[in-house]
């Protein structure tokens, strides 16, 4: 009798079942990965496009630019420009995997195996979302937001609101604690929390704006700087520290700064994160294969679906659109098991963990350990960097040709490396502003400056400005490298 | 340990998302309405779900962003096949690196365009943005009414083709059952007897004893039982009382189709802008011409000296030369509602639109015709645009009106004019049927 646990291509939620059973034995038994209960969820076509729409979490304050994101993803997937993914997983407790009905069984398979098992053991163990994220309470807290934001609209008109949450998102990306681990978020205590910081913050406002001459002679100097140190979250600081932003306003930052605090460990991981995953699914679906659980037919549409989703395009391909996440953490993650397996002579000296003969140890710890520029710094090894052929290209803008700086060869591995983390170190993180100075005891001004020196975006960076100045209200100045912006108060 | 839900059925959760974005690009969407409704046919109008495209950079989200198009950098590309270290690769032509990466162009999407469709109200709310869409009446005044034969339940007589066998056979059963039952009852009574008796005679006949009174009335049982049993054969498989017949009824019915006859001037003196006022008019007519009933027509009929029967195209785009007799228009539409749309089956409804100028001779003959035209027709609207003064057709229209108020006049000379002289129109004409 054939243990195959299906032969043809429909699933079934018995098949599902018996598939995900499987699963989870080889993934606790072979591989000792350590996840989340899981949540299978079957959407249809359109489902995955909301799902989109809202960054893929399930539960979302509304927007317009969700529906524009929506109704241009719906319009490429209506024209044939944009298959969807076959599936989306979300980083909670149970960790909830969507799997699109269109799937084949084969499909679901390679989802499960991907998603419920391989994205679930890395939102589980990996540092960054360990530190920075709470896969407890993020289901209530995205309840929560969208409730609190619904009231808002209610309370203060939709056009109110909708300003608000423009120029939060404007600045959102630098509304990111990057240092400081924040807090756990729980529903309830948020409630709480914030009644009682509508109720105490304009009274603590008051003492920092506080006009009157001081009464004591242990008031702060006048020319004391503020705040004392360069603050790097926009959010955070004006959230506090606005002289006038009503209440709800105040909460509503906190939302979207709770909200990009969430989703910053997943741009800072997706090498990792899809390479593990991926990793996982190679290894679950050959020992599937191997078990007899599964036919030819599935393990050949498996590499069919496999190979297009790790493919790299080259440059100078059509179809290149940038280091493909899948195809790169995908062949580093398969080089570290090879280099436990089977070193060479050149792993041996770039690695001391080459013969390592417990190669689950190795994968475990570099999932766990790392974020994509330090995965890459650590573990991107002279053979993926020939098997993809990567070499460097550097510009100067006043030289009338690029000039190839490294390619793969034995001078060039280590500066290979160097120039791809520092890359991708840039790519993940928005320019660094920070507020440097505000003028407490004058006309208030608020001063932000760039700390890095790559170029800005001008006027981009002009109408982020008035969004900020929005919601600060006074004069808003942002000091780049050579020149200076400034929003000042008009309205 | 795992958990399988099947959410399919829990549908979308974008309406509100839609909501938010359409009011973000409402000034947009006005102006492409505005602009639809003057290039667009006033039936797509009426039934408009087509999307309207809004560029993306109009919804553009800003942030802090790098802009690497004229700073030094440094890449990491895949798929080298012969370059060496140092080698030097000639910058396109004025394209300042951003050909190759689409870093530049904002969210990654270029040029991309949103379509939003609007649904028929949203359309209107755009349209006549700022003005309330009035209360349009719940029915026309005096609705056509025409007779049809409607089913209408069973009768116990009527002609053999429309019997109802079903039926029938339903109460024929129904009859059977129940003047059987009573005389089933009393046979099993007697059929028990007999039984009872029978066994008596047998016991008395075992011990020797007399039966003869016994056998008496054993065959009086028989007889009582043969004449049961006769009787109950005797209830008739069907009878006259069974047959029923379906019966058909004549009901009046509302007429639902409606046909609006649209008529221009257009003669060298209707301009783009007179033209853009008719075609409002005529919009704002349909649509509530069409509210009313299931399936409207429109007729366009243009006239400067004769009048013909066109295309909507035609209608809004033609010009035409020469001198205007309105008497021509009024003859066709006379016509073509005799041939096609006659007034007993269709709800008829003119409209027109003119600048007034008509040869002063025909006024007499206009009005003959209107004359005889006016008590076939549902309402007449007539438009009269762009003019300082009344003209000497509004005037013998409006003595007209005197004897049929069904002839409902108006003037304009601006856009803005035409939709609260709408208003007025349908507030007037509401009086009478609600006081």
């Amino acid at each position: 009798m054939s243990k195959f646990l299906f032969t043809d291509n429909d699933w079934t939620f018995a098949r599902i079942d018996a598939v995900t059973e499987a699963i989870a034995a080889i993934a606790a038994e072979e591989l000792q990965l350590d996840t989340y209960p899981n949540q299978l969820e079957i959407i249809s076509a359109e489902q995955m496009l909301d799902a989109y729409a809202s960054i893929g979490l399930p539960v979302y304050y509304a927007h317009w630019s969700f529906g524009k994101q929506r109704a241009i993803e719906s319009g490429q997937y209506r024209r044939g420009e944009m298959g969807l993914a076959y599936e989306l997983v979300i980083n909670s407790n149970p960790c909830i995997s969507y799997l699109m009905e269109e799937n084949t069984m084969a499909m679901q398979t390679l989802v499960i195996a991907h998603a419920a098992y391989g994205h679930n053991a890395f939102f589980k163990n990996n540092v960054f979302f360990q530190q920075w994220t709470d896969a407890e309470g993020i289901l209530d807290y995205l309840e929560f937001a969208q409730r609190y934001i619904a009231h808002c609209e209610e309370r203060y008109g939709i056009d109110a609101v909708t300003d608000v949450l423009d120029a939060a998102h404007a600045i959102s990306r630098n509304g990111v604690d990057r240092a400081r681990r924040p807090r756990q978020l729980s529903a309830r205590e948020e409630e709480q929390r914030r009644e009682e910081r509508e109720r105490y913050l304009q009274q603590q406002l008051s003492e920092i704006w506080r006009t009157l001459p001081p009464h004591s002679a242990d008031q702060p100097a006048a020319s004391a700087s503020f705040p004392p140190d360069p603050q790097e979250n926009l959010l955070y600081f004006i959230e506090k520290n606005a002289p006038h932003l009503e209440g709800w306003k105040r909460e509503i930052l906190r939302i979207v700064r709770k909200i990009a605090q969430y989703l910053y460990p997943q741009g800072q991981t997706k090498i990792m994160n899809e390479g593990f995953a991926c990793f996982v699914h190679y290894h679950i679906l050959h020992s599937l294969h191997a078990k007899g659980l599964v036919t030819d037919g599935t393990l050949l549409e498996f590499y069919a679906s496999h190979t297009a989703v790790t493919f790299q395009p080259d440059f100078d391909d059509p179809r290149y659109g940038g280091i493909n996440p899948y195809a790169l953490g995908f062949a580093m993650f398969q080089d570290i098991k090879r280099i436990c397996q089977a070193p060479t002579e050149e792993d041996s000296r770039w690695f001391a963990f080459a013969g390592d003969p417990d190669w689950r140890k190795q994968i475990h710890f570099a999932m766990r350990e790392f974020r994509d520029e330090s995965f890459v710094l650590q573990y991107l090894s002279p053979k993926v960097m020939r098997d993809l052929h990567l070499f460097a290209l550097s510009n100067d803008p006043s030289a009338a040709a690029y000039r190839v700086s490294a390619i793969h060869d034995d001078s060039g591995y280590q500066y290979l490396r160097q120039a791809l983390a520092q890359q991708i170190a840039e790519s993940t993180r928005p320019p660094d502003i920070q507020i440097v100075s505000v003028d407490r005891w004058g006309n208030r001004h608020l001063r932000l400056r760039q700390i890095d020196t790559q170029p800005l975006a001008q006027d981009e960076a002009q109408k982020t400005l008035s969004f900020v100045h929005s919601l600060w209200g006074y004069d808003v100045h942002l000091d780049m490298e050579d020149l200076s912006l400034s929003e000042p108060f008009t309205s | 340990m795992s958990t399988i839900i099947d959410r399919r059925s829990s549908g979308t959760r974008s309406t509100a998302n839609q909501d938010r974005l359409q009011r973000r690009v409402r000034a947009r969407l006005k102006v492409a309405v505005e602009k639809m409704a003057r290039s667009g046919s006033i039936e797509d109008l009426a039934n408009a779900d087509q999307p309207i495209s809004i560029p993306t950079r109009d919804l553009h989200e800003p942030s802090f962003r790098r802009d690497l198009s004229d700073a030094s950098w440094e890449r990491v590309l895949p798929g080298n096949k012969e370059y060496q270290r140092g080698d030097e690769i000639s910058k396109p032509e004025g394209g300042g690196g951003s050909g190759k990466s689409r870093e530049g162009s904002p969210d990654g999407l270029g040029d991309d365009e949103v379509a939003i469709v609007l649904s028929a109200d949203e359309f209107l709310d755009l349209l006549f943005d700022g003005l309330a869409l009035p209360n349009l009446r719940k029915t026309a005044q005096g609705d056509i009414q025409a007779d049809q034969w409607r089913r209408a339940g069973f009768i116990k007589d009527g002609s053999p083709s429309r019997m109802h066998i079903g039926r029938t056979m339903r109460a024929a059963r129904a009859r059977r059952l129940a003047l059987r039952a009573g005389k089933r009852r009393e046979l099993q009574g007697l059929l028990g007897a007999r039984g009872t008796l029978q066994e008596e005679i047998q016991d008395r006949v075992a011990q020797g004893q007399d039966v003869s009174v016994e056998q008496e009335r054993l065959s009086e049982l028989d007889r009582q039982i043969a004449a049961l049993e006769r009787k109950i054969k005797a209830i008739p498989f069907i009878d006259e009382a069974d047959l029923r017949f379906a019966h058909i009824d004549q009901q009046p019915h509302p007429i639902t189709n409606a046909v609006m006859f649209c008529v221009m001037d257009v003669s060298g003196s209707m301009g783009e802008k007179e033209k853009d006022l008719a075609k409002r008019f005529f919009l704002l007519l349909y649509l509530f011409v069409h509210r009313h009933y299931q399936a409207v027509q429109i007729v366009f009929i243009k006239h400067h000296s004769t009048a013909s029967e066109c295309s909507e195209q035609a209608f809004f785009g033609a010009r035409e030369g020469g001198g205007t007799l309105v008497s021509p228009a009024v003859i066709l539409t006379e016509e073509i509602m005799q041939q096609r749309f006659s007034p007993d089956r269709w709800n008829v409804y003119l409209a027109q639109v003119s600048d007034g100028d008509n040869y002063f001779a025909d006024n007499a003959v206009v009005e003959k015709h209107l004359m005889n035209l006016l008590p076939r027709l549902r309402n007449l609207f007539y438009l009269e645009v762009n003019r300082d003064s009344e003209s000497d057709l509004l005037q013998l229209y409006e003595a007209i009106a005197q004897d049929f108020p069904e002839l409902i006049t108006a003037r304009a000379s601006d856009r803005e004019d035409i939709y609260p002289l709408f208003r007025t129109l349908f507030a007037t004409e509401e009086m009478p049927s609600h006081v």
